[in-house]
């Protein structure tokens, strides 16, 4: 009895209090002191979900990257924002940033700090200008104290803003789903779900690299690069990158759809159709050619498999959400 | 007791306050004259004119040298000029050494290092609108004007910067001293730098390529010491 009370104990003390597998890569992003401290994190919290980063105070971050379905824009192909203005790429899902070295589908932003200037000042995203941005928070009573309770004082730097909301970014962490759990060794694959490994390990893992499943590195997976777009050789200038996108990560893919740097697909078979059928475009990278054809069994034997990617304690975590209370507290409108 | 320590304390402090800072002034100049800030001047023996509406430069690593070797650095300090719009333009250097130098040097644009380790504050602060929001990387400079030439207006943006291979920016200025006195007025030749642009760029160059490749190399001999 005593041990089945010991047993039930541990097996909570883990589920309350998940470690990371020891295979996981050393961290890219550096959180200084002050950025592990709560005060911080909930200070870019609260700037995240915040419309004042945008010109007239309706788009935020929150707006093309919702917790509930991994910080991505569900079923926009693109994104829109201010003005209903559509963008031309769909919003990539926010998770585990802290191991990323570069940001975008492009990887047009050098460090996790420097990534919401982009959306900020893009036009058609939020369309705003960061001196103006500055003024509204310096003018805000609630960003005049959590800034003071962070810094000492209540002075808005862009510095402090930046590294406020990297400070929340790289909290966001997934490592909690099933596939998690079967690599601490707390779970178990089902049989098709053990197929699907197999098969992932021999067609997918050199791109999709575990455990964090992608290599951060730009390829081409083979589909039709549209003349509108593209992609790294934007920002490089260097031709043969172009048509390269940064490789994006497979978990929490369930919650994630469409796919694709521009959303071209709406559901998850028609990822495995474009894989599975293996007949991609000349210019697609080495590892695309050296991929197999896979018959429709072994298609769903990978769906499943990519299913346990999914984690719904990131994607359900309150600490990720809305900060309902602060806001409250403060009279901000949602 | 008290009043003989007070002697070497007061000599020191002589020494301290005798040391004398360094200016550098840059100067725009057309054709070694002055340029007026934002009002349009001829350019040529046609009816060509020019307005410059901003001159902005990133400086760092200034270096003073004396018979090959380096005397004085400023280190990776960073410097923003404004030529435009803060009159003088200069950097105070903290040396004295001016007068047993024969060179000096500096670097044009931002540091590679600082370019990937995310948000800095002071001259590098992005609000100075010296960053580029849309992809990761400072303008090393700026230069924006209008060009009026046949009747013909042409705004003239080159936001110059870049720290990726292979169209990296930054570039290094060697100028000889001579005879400054205990300042060193350096003279910006901006017709150098526009001579027959047309014939080798665009007139907006926005991001790291080419253009900004030529552009930053025509700038880095644009620089001049001003003898006495």
């Amino acid at each position: 009895m005593r041990i089945l009370v010991l047993s039930a104990i541990a097996l909570l003390a883990v589920a309350l209090c998940p470690s990371k597998p020891p295979s996981w890569p050393v961290k890219v992003y550096r959180a200084s002191p002050i950025q592990q401290q709560e005060n911080c994190i909930q200070l870019g919290r609260a700037l995240f979900y915040d419309p004042i980063l945008s010109r007239d105070s309706t788009i935020s971050c929150a707006s093309c990257h919702s917790s509930y379905v991994a910080f991505t824009h569900v079923d926009h192909k693109v994104s829109h924002g201010i003005d209903d203005r559509i963008g031309r790429r769909n919003a990539p899902a926010l998770m585990n940033l802290a191991w990323s070295k570069t940001f975008m589908w492009d990887g047009a932003i050098n460090h996790l700090d420097m990534q919401p200037l982009a959306p900020i000042t893009h036009a058609l995203e939020m369309d705003e200008q960061l001196p103006h941005v500055l003024a509204k928070l310096q003018a805000s009573r609630m960003y005049q104290r959590l800034f003071s309770e962070v810094f000492g004082d209540s002075l808005v730097t862009t510095e402090r803003m930046l590294k406020s909301l990297a400070a929340f970014l790289i909290t966001l962490e997934s490592n909690r789903s099933k596939y998690d759990a079967v690599k601490r060794g707390e779970a178990l694959f089902s049989e098709q779900e053990e197929r699907g490994y197999q098969l992932f390990k021999k067609q997918c893992n050199a791109c999709h690299t575990e455990p964090l499943f992608t290599n951060g590195e730009f390829e081409n997976n083979g589909i039709a690069v549209h003349e509108s777009d593209f992609g790294r050789g934007e920002i490089t200038g260097v031709t043969s990158d172009s048509g390269l996108f940064k490789v994006p990560t497979l978990r929490n893919i369930y919650y994630s759809r469409p796919y694709m740097h521009d959303g071209r697909m709406a559901r998850l078979s028609d990822v495995m159709l474009h894989y599975g059928l293996a007949s991609f475009e000349p210019y697609a990278s080495a590892e695309m050619k050296r991929m197999k054809p896979m018959n429709e069994e072994q298609r769903i034997d990978l769906t499943a498999f990519l299913l346990t990617l999914s984690d719904s304690a990131f994607v359900f975590e309150k600490k990720h959400q809305y900060p309902f209370k602060l806001y409250e507290e403060f009279g901000v409108k949602d | 007791m008290n009043g003989l320590l007070l002697i070497p304390l007061w000599f020191h402090s002589l020494i301290v306050c005798s040391q004398v800072n360094t200016h550098l002034v840059f100067v725009p100049q057309w054709h070694e004259n002055p340029i007026p800030k934002d009002v349009f001047f001829s350019i040529g023996n046609t009816s060509d004119s020019l307005r410059i509406s901003s001159l902005r430069v990133y400086l760092h690593t200034i270096q003073l040298e004396s018979e090959g070797r380096v005397v004085w650095s400023s280190g990776k300090e960073h410097f923003l000029l404004d030529v435009f719009e803060k009159e003088p333009a200069e950097v105070v250097l903290a040396t004295s050494e001016l007068s047993k130098c024969d060179h000096i040097s500096f670097v044009i644009g931002v540091d590679s290092m600082l370019q990937t380790t995310g948000a800095h504050s002071g001259v590098l602060d992005p609000i100075h609108g010296m960053y580029w929001t849309w992809q990761s990387g400072y303008i090393g400079w700026k230069f924006e004007g209008e060009e009026l030439s046949a009747g013909q207006s042409t705004e003239i943006q080159w936001h110059v910067g870049g720290y990726r291979a292979p169209y990296q920016t930054k570039r290094t200025v060697r100028l000889k001293i001579g005879e400054v006195g205990d300042s060193i007025q350096c003279s910006i030749q901006i017709d150098q730098l526009l001579h027959d642009w047309r014939s080798i760029v665009p007139a907006e160059v926005m991001s790291p390529n080419d253009s900004a490749k030529l552009l930053a190399d025509r700038f880095q001999t644009c620089f001049q010491i001003q003898q006495r």
